[in-house]
């Protein structure tokens, strides 16, 4: 079988990204020195700037490396770095504009991001920030998947799977078993729930999961004429029974409501070969309702938390925390290899999937990074009537496809780092896999247990 | 050996406008009376002709003058002056090395004393050194030993026959490798730790020959990629190091992108220029502990003389990995944290793979005591160790000494902007090969920099061990019962 | 409708979605808000290459002097806007379409909301 190879093409943006940093030089004091600073300039952007009448900056603030040489070297003086305050302005607490600006790279290039200097952000912090992942040296190897020297796996299955198989009195299988999706990465497709995004954004999406050849949940009504040919990679999302009649034939999962689990028999007796993914949002009531619905024969969950990764509650949990109890549970139960477990809310960046997936999920839905990944910036101006500033609802499909495609790329290749430095195949052996990963709270204070607090 | 501890000589930077946490304003009314030339106890105003100028306006110390009889903004008569904090200061570091850090890193360079108005003892990353003090930080001592103290390690504890190697300060240089830095980098390195004793490290590409004068105080680095690893390289050095891993990318190789592989770098490596090296994981010839120990044989079997020196990442059996290394024969335990620096490396792998260096430290330094090895081996911690004050509290973890990699280059005008692997490399000459940017490091400014660096830290770890009532730094090691952890931590620490 | 630009120094500690309410506008005209980091980013080239754009007016607003928290970053764009408002008068544009604020409160600024509106009515 050949192996699964995304191709990546360089996607720029349609925008010019706000820079980090605002480079200042003023005219007035200026020495007029024969060999000026600014021609030395190690990354020549003093030579590549330019006007942007788009968004009215000095292009320079894009191409500067912040290196400084030039605001030292200058003997007048006369060449300042400051932050830019429009950086600062992007995105929100969790979605910071350093990860925003990731996923911009990531989306654009298709490659992982990688920068000189060591570590630069806070020891630790909450939520996917307070764990780390394991590697392995000499008692144990690792696998050398990124250049491809050995073969790291990231193809999950979803659906039901049966603990055992029953035959009857002629060896053959009295029923036929559950219909199961393989696709090959972790990670599926879906609109977040906010926003105007118009169909050149379904389209990007379905042409994506086509090429990649995963899963776009879309709801019933968003599945336009445009969108058929892309049928064989599209879920459909649907909330009420009526909906379930108006379903094209061949569709291979669809997902419902918490509240028509109850219908779930009947659906599948209605649909034996689809599979129904059911929508529970996070809250406190998740895990039970999960619980009872394994015992009766649920194939796929979709955990869904808020944007900044928690539950729907009066003292929200953040979404490892909940996935990893809910996890627990099922394998109590001795019914977790039963179900598929997708989680969606909080997934921004290509670690939180591997760490989602250690703390018990099978894969992710994203939706709101996908988004980002075009250039959104989360400003949510649409929400207040204000127009797109970068226009989101005339994009180019085809130049959307690939942006989602690069990002995808990026993902995958960091996922095979994080596997392949734990030493792992394949990504199924990573799900629940809590004692290889280093919680930050409890290796603390096994460390410092002699240390005297203040 | 010369003098002890070395002479500092002032060597300041190389830019026309180093950068200062103080700016001075001068407006248009002020008539050149030259007042603030006397009076400014840092030197800051010069007069150019007739006219006065803050020409040395780095060396502000900024609103701590405020109440003192000679600062400059009262004192003027035009009142044409103004201080104000530097707005490109925003823009310098992070949370790791912050201004203050990266500023008070190069007043060191300069000096070779710590400053009195910024912060040189710890950044601000709400957690691990960051939110540990020494006992003495909070009550008011008056106590301080008035002896000599000593801050000498030794890196044989096996008393297996083979030579002693004594180091005359708790530290030594970490690999870079020559085409992740450029040559007179890693000589004014290796000159800098001959001056004080102790060792620079070769890193993984290669050992240059004009390193060799050197040799007694260069460890030779055998890692994945072999990289010139030849049997005179091992033998001729007191220390060989293997490189299992790297903090920073923990479960992956190096990384030499193609536009640092010159040629001199592709000979060096037996490679072709241009082309991009990225080094194996793991060393594919060691599976097993029993692999590791036929590794460690090999080295000792070619140099009889050398001690071994094991570098490893902190996964979450690091104990198991050091005691291991015990029983193949090494007889340092290098612990190398996952914020330590890199030339290059994926983002991810920095910030999420295996633990830092603090947590680390404890735990091999505590089952190495419980297995009985403890005193056999020396323990070598790394991986964002950035001041005089984090050494000092690895060491009160529980290590033996530590390796030092970023504050050097910080000490040679490194800004953090963490541009080290894109295109010819770092933009201040530092870490790049490319003849035009390395000519920018001249080597005489660059070892006197190192050195300098390196009194000011010798003289602050013998003001921690006097405060603590300690005679040698060997006396602090595993000593938790003199830190304290920081429970409630804010944003400006 | 006529399409302006407004330049707001970060430091003036207004967020944008304020500095749009306190200035009212109608609906008619519209506003773009810019924050720069410091009023010294303003260039007399920048200012020339903005109205070459289909921008009818620029107007910024910037901290008073004596607050400026580079020193003099509002020194300097009040001199190069008065030589751009030179530039602007000789090539028969009028100089109202580009006018410098220093804004030392939230009255202050209401005041200067006004302004603008009067201005904006007066270009062609």
């Amino acid at each position: 079988m050949p192996k699964y190879h995304i191709n990546v093409k360089p996607a720029p943006p349609r925008f010019l990204p706000p820079g980090k940093y605002v480079l200042i030089d003023r005219e007035e004091g200026c020495l007029g020195c024969k060999y000026c600073v600014k021609k030395l300039c190690p990354y020549g952007v003093y030579n590549k700037r330019e006007f942007d009448s788009i968004q009215l900056r000095d292009t320079i603030d894009y191409y500067c490396r912040n290196c400084l040489y030039c605001v030292e070297a200058c003997p007048g003086g006369t060449i300042t770095l400051m932050v830019n305050p429009t950086y600062l302005e992007i995105g929100d607490s969790y979605w910071k504009p350093e990860i925003i600006t990731k996923i911009w790279r990531q989306a654009e290039t298709g490659m992982i991001s990688v920068s000189g200097a060591g570590y630069r952000g806070p020891f630790a912090g909450s939520g996917f920030d307070d764990m780390w992942t394991d590697m392995s040296e000499i008692v144990r190897p690792t696998r050398d998947g990124i250049h491809g020297r050995e073969y790291i796996s990231t193809d999950i299955e979803i659906g039901r799977k049966l603990s055992y198989l029953a035959f009857d009195a002629q060896g053959k299988l009295p029923s036929s078993t559950p219909p199961l999706i393989e696709i090959p990465i972790p990670m599926l497709f879906s609109l977040p729930g906010w926003g105007k995004w118009g169909k050149p954004v379904l389209l990007s999406m379905a042409k994506a999961a086509k090429t990649l050849n995963t899963l776009f949940i879309i709801p019933l009504a968003q599945f336009t004429k445009e969108l058929h040919p892309y049928i064989d990679n599209l879920g459909i999302y649907i909330d009420s029974l009526e909906e379930l009649s108006a379903l094209p034939k061949d569709v291979k999962i669809i997902e419902i409501p918490y509240n028509l689990s109850q219908n779930f028999q009947a659906i599948k007796t209605s649909h034996p070969q689809t599979i129904v993914m059911i929508k529970i949002p996070l809250s406190p009531e998740a895990k039970q309702r999960s619980l009872t619905l394994t015992k009766n024969g649920a194939e796929v969950f979709h955990f869904s938390a808020d944007d900044h990764g928690l539950e729907f509650a009066e003292k929200p949990r953040f979404i490892k925390d909940i996935i990893k109890d809910i996890h627990l549970s099922l394998v109590d139960e001795g019914t977790r290899d039963e179900v598929t477990v997708l989680v969606s809310g909080g997934i921004a960046m290509a670690e939180h999937v591997a760490k989602t997936t250690i703390c018990g999920a099978d894969g992710v839905i994203l939706d709101q990074v996908l988004m980002v990944a075009l250039e959104c910036r989360l400003c949510k101006d649409c929400l207040q009537g204000i127009p797109c500033p970068i226009d989101i609802e005339n994009i180019e499909p085809d130049w959307g496809a690939q942006r989602l495609i690069n990002l995808m790329n990026a993902w995958r290749d960091q996922l095979l780092e994080v596997l392949g430095a734990m030493g792992m195949r394949d990504v199924r052996r990573l799900r629940g896999e809590m004692g290889r990963a280093i919680f930050y709270k409890d290796v603390l204070n096994e460390a410092f247990a002699s240390i005297k607090r203040k | 050996m010369g003098s002890w501890p070395q002479e500092v000589k002032g060597t300041t930077s190389r830019f026309k406008r180093p950068l200062g946490k103080y700016k001075i304003i001068k407006r248009a009314n002020c008539n050149n009376c030259g007042l603030c030339v006397k009076l400014c106890p840092c030197g800051v105003y010069k007069f150019i002709g007739k006219k006065v100028m803050p020409l040395r306006e780095y060396r502000c110390i900024g609103f701590s003058c405020e109440g003192s009889e000679h600062y400059c903004v009262a004192q003027c008569p035009e009142k044409a002056l103004m201080v104000i904090k530097n707005p490109t200061i925003e823009a310098l570091g992070d949370y790791r090395w912050t201004s203050d850090l990266i500023l008070s890193t190069w007043y060191q360079a300069e000096t070779g004393n710590p400053p009195d108005y910024m912060e040189y003892k710890i950044g601000n990353s709400g957690g691990g050194f960051d939110r540990l003090r020494f006992s003495f930080e909070f009550e008011n001592q008056n106590f301080s030993l008035k002896e000599d103290v000593s801050t000498t390690i030794d890196l044989n504890r096996r008393n297996d026959g083979r030579p002693q190697v004594t180091i005359s300060v708790p530290w030594y240089g970490g690999g870079m490798s020559f085409g992740s830095v450029s040559l007179t980098t890693m000589l004014a390195r290796a000159k800098a730790c001959m001056e004080w004793n102790t060792f620079t490290c070769t890193g993984e590409g290669g050992y240059p020959e004009a390193l060799i004068p050197y040799k007694d105080h260069v460890i030779t680095q055998v890692a994945t990629g072999l990289f010139g690893v030849r049997e005179e390289t091992i033998k001729r050095a007191r220390i060989v190091e293997f490189k299992y891993a790297q903090g920073a990318k923990p479960g992956l190789g190096g990384h030499l992108l193609g536009d640092k592989v010159t040629p001199d770098v592709a000979r060096m490596r037996e490679s072709v220029p241009g082309i991009s090296l990225f080094s194996p994981f793991p060393f594919h010839s060691v599976y097993s502990v029993e692999d590791h120990k036929k590794h460690v044989d090999w080295i000792k079997e070619i140099n009889p003389k050398a001690l071994i020196s094991v570098k490893v990442s902190t996964p979450v059996d690091v104990d198991m990995v050091a005691i291991g290394s015990y029983y193949a024969g090494a007889h340092i335990i290098h612990l190398d944290g996952s914020y330590g620096g890199t030339g290059a490396a994926p983002d991810i792998a920095k910030k999420n793979i295996a633990m830092p260096i603090e947590l680390a430290i404890p735990k091999v330094h505590r089952f190495l005591l419980e297995e009985g090895v403890r005193d056999e081996m020396v323990i070598i911690a790394s991986g964002g160790i950035r001041t005089a004050y984090d050494m000092a509290k690895a060491i009160a973890l529980g290590a033996d000494g530590v390796v030092i990699g970023t504050a050097e280059l910080v000490a040679l005008e490194c800004t953090r902007c963490g541009n080290c692997e894109r295109g010819r490399g770092c933009p201040r000459g530092i870490a790049t090969t490319d003849m035009e940017l390395s000519s920018m490091v001249e080597l005489e400014w660059a070892t006197q920099r190192i050195s300098n660096l390196f009194h000011s830290w010798y003289l602050q770890l013998i003001d921690i061990l006097k405060r603590l009532g300690m005679h040698s730094i060997t006396e602090l090691v595993g000593k938790t019962d003199c830190l304290f952890y920081i429970d409630k931590w804010s944003e400006n620490g | 409708m006529k399409k302006l630009v407004i330049f707001f120094c970060q430091n003036l500690s207004y967020k944008k979605e304020k500095i749009f309410k306190v200035l009212d506008f109608p609906s008619e005209i519209s506003i773009r808000l810019i924050p720069i980091p410091c009023s010294a980013e303003i260039s007399v080239g920048l200012l020339l290459k903005i109205l070459e754009t289909d921008l009818d007016a620029i107007f910024i607003l910037t901290c008073p002097e004596t607050s400026c928290q580079s020193g003099e970053g509002s020194i300097r764009a009040k001199k190069r806007v008065e030589y751009t408002q030179e530039i602007l008068e000789e090539l028969g544009l009028g100089k109202d379409r580009l006018v410098m604020f220093e804004v030392d409160d939230l009255e202050n600024l209401q005041q200067i909301g006004r302004n603008i509106k009067k201005k904006c009515l007066s270009i062609t």
